[in-house]
């Protein structure tokens, strides 16, 4: 820095050998005046403060830069809450129904208990059987026996029990009341119901034929032959039941023979008949044709 | 503006606190603070803006400044300082306004170097002597020739004589910036007045 100011020494004294210029002799008086132009600009124009209404500055009190993250996150906080007690807690509601309503038997058959209208407690639509406590049960869930679990888990399970008292009729479709029928009726006989069914209804028909006349049966092309020829089809032969086939392939059997079968049908029939009504459900159509018979 | 009982003790106040003392409305402080600085500030501007009716409007603005800011004042730096920045302030704006609405010389419409308009100045007597005329008005040439910048700087630290520290503060740059300016400013002044190095 020295060095600099030493280096350039003469140019220093040079310049510090100018002579001075002043400032003119009038110089405070100008300023003077300029001093009071500039006061008098400054009082002809006051400044005025520009009042705010009340609820304005309240606002603005409320809503200043440094409080916006502070109601940003209560508004969400809100917005949670809202959005929890309103959707969150009512799919929680639903679960827990859909977890009552829903019971699977022990069998991994799927059972729907639906809750009906006027029922209060989904627990009066189980079946009982299922429940360790029975309903005429009057002591406390203290006293109640404790439930038994089979202690042997590779046993091969129980088959599933059908619980028709208990079951509410309109809460079972059609369907289910027909299967579980059918359940009944193979555990108490050993039977095949369904195929004796379907026999039962080939007598039927063939009862029914044989009111019919002749004429139609000599033509073969008859509405009603058609439609016996493929149902019977399907009829196990085995069991001594009328064969169309068989009737189809020997046409020149004569008479006398056919009623010495028929009338050994005849027998095995009216057998058949009542054991069927014995044993089936008492449908409609069977109890048309037994009519009918009688 | 004469000094009254009251003035004759303030001639003895700093400048700090001359200007405290017309902070708290002593209008004899402001006097004595004009009387100190018009002349000082005069040729400082006359040297960086080259006119001299410009200098006056300028100091004359610069002292209008300080009366209507006098409360901007801090005792953070000299009043010295604080004062020669309002007057460098101005002066860069009224430059900056001349560059804007270049005016043209008169000389130059006629195309005639030789021929030069002097415009008489009854209040400005500045150089006493021929010589001495000659020489300011040379060296008034060589620094109006070189850049703002570096004539700012030079003006500061060669002619008015301040610190490397003062000026720093003044013009707000960096200190090593201050030097290599003044630096570079020195150099193409002293290649502007070789002549008059010859001859001396």
């Amino acid at each position: 820095m020295i060095h600099d100011d030493e280096k350039y020494r003469s140019l220093r004294d040079t310049l510090r050998s100018l002579p001075r210029v002043r400032a003119k002799s009038d110089f405070e008086a100008r300023l003077l005046n300029r001093i009071k132009e500039a006061e008098k600009s400054t009082i002809h124009a006051p400044v005025k403060p520009v009042k705010e209404p009340v609820f304005k500055n309240w606002l603005a009190n409320l809503f200043r830069p440094s409080l916006v993250p502070a109601m940003g996150l209560t508004a969400v906080l809100l917005i949670t809450v809202a959005v929890y007690f309103g959707y969150f807690a009512r799919m929680n509601d639903t679960q827990s129904v859909n977890e009552q309503t829903v019971a699977s038997t022990n069998q991994g058959e799927l059972i729907i208990y639906v809750k009906g209208d006027g029922e209060k407690n989904y627990s009066e639509n189980y079946p009982k059987e299922y429940s360790a406590v029975s309903p005429s049960d009057n002591r406390s869930e203290h006293d109640a026996a404790p439930i038994e679990t089979p202690s042997d888990y590779l046993s091969r399970p129980e088959s599933p029990k059908a619980v028709e008292g208990y079951i509410k009729p309109d809460r079972v479709s059609e369907e289910q009341k027909i299967e579980m029928q059918r359940t009944l009726d193979k555990d108490e006989k050993g039977v095949d119901v369904k195929s004796e069914k379907k026999s039962d209804d080939v007598i039927m028909k063939k009862e029914s034929r044989k009111t019919e006349p002749k004429k139609d049966m000599e033509k073969g092309d008859s509405p009603y032959n058609i439609r016996d020829e493929k149902k019977n089809e399907n009829i196990n032969t085995e069991d001594g039941i009328f064969d169309q086939k068989q009737e189809n392939q020997q046409p020149e059997v004569n008479e006398k023979e056919e009623d010495k079968v028929e009338g050994k049908n005849k027998a095995e029939d009216s057998s058949r008949i009542s054991r069927a009504l014995k044993d089936s459900t008492k449908s409609k159509d069977t109890n048309k044709i037994l009519d009918d018979k009688e | 503006m004469k000094p009254s009982k009251e003035g004759s003790e303030i001639t003895k106040f700093s400048d700090e606190e001359l200007i405290f003392s017309f902070q708290e409305g002593n209008l004899n402080a402001y006097n004595e603070i004009v009387a100190r600085y018009k002349d000082r500030l005069t040729n400082f501007v006359y040297r960086y803006v080259g006119d001299y009716d410009e200098c006056d409007d300028i100091v004359q603005d610069t002292f209008v400044k300080v009366y209507t800011s006098k409360h901007l004042y801090k005792e953070i730096a000299k009043f010295s300082t604080w004062i020669y920045t309002i007057a460098i302030n101005l002066s860069k704006t009224k430059l900056a306004k001349q560059q804007k609405y270049k005016t043209f010389s008169i000389s130059d419409v006629y195309d005639d170097e030789n021929k030069d308009f002097d415009i008489a100045d009854e209040g400005f007597t500045p150089d006493v002597d021929a010589n001495s005329k000659f020489l300011s008005k040379h060296i008034q040439k060589a620094l109006d020739s070189i850049s703002e910048n570096y004539r700012e700087l030079v003006i500061l630290r060669d002619v008015d004589d301040f610190s490397y520290e003062e000026i720093v503060e003044m013009t707000g740059l960096p200190m090593g910036t201050v030097k290599s300016r003044i630096n570079r400013g020195r150099e193409k002044l002293q290649e502007l007045l070789k002549d008059i190095y010859k001859e001396e």
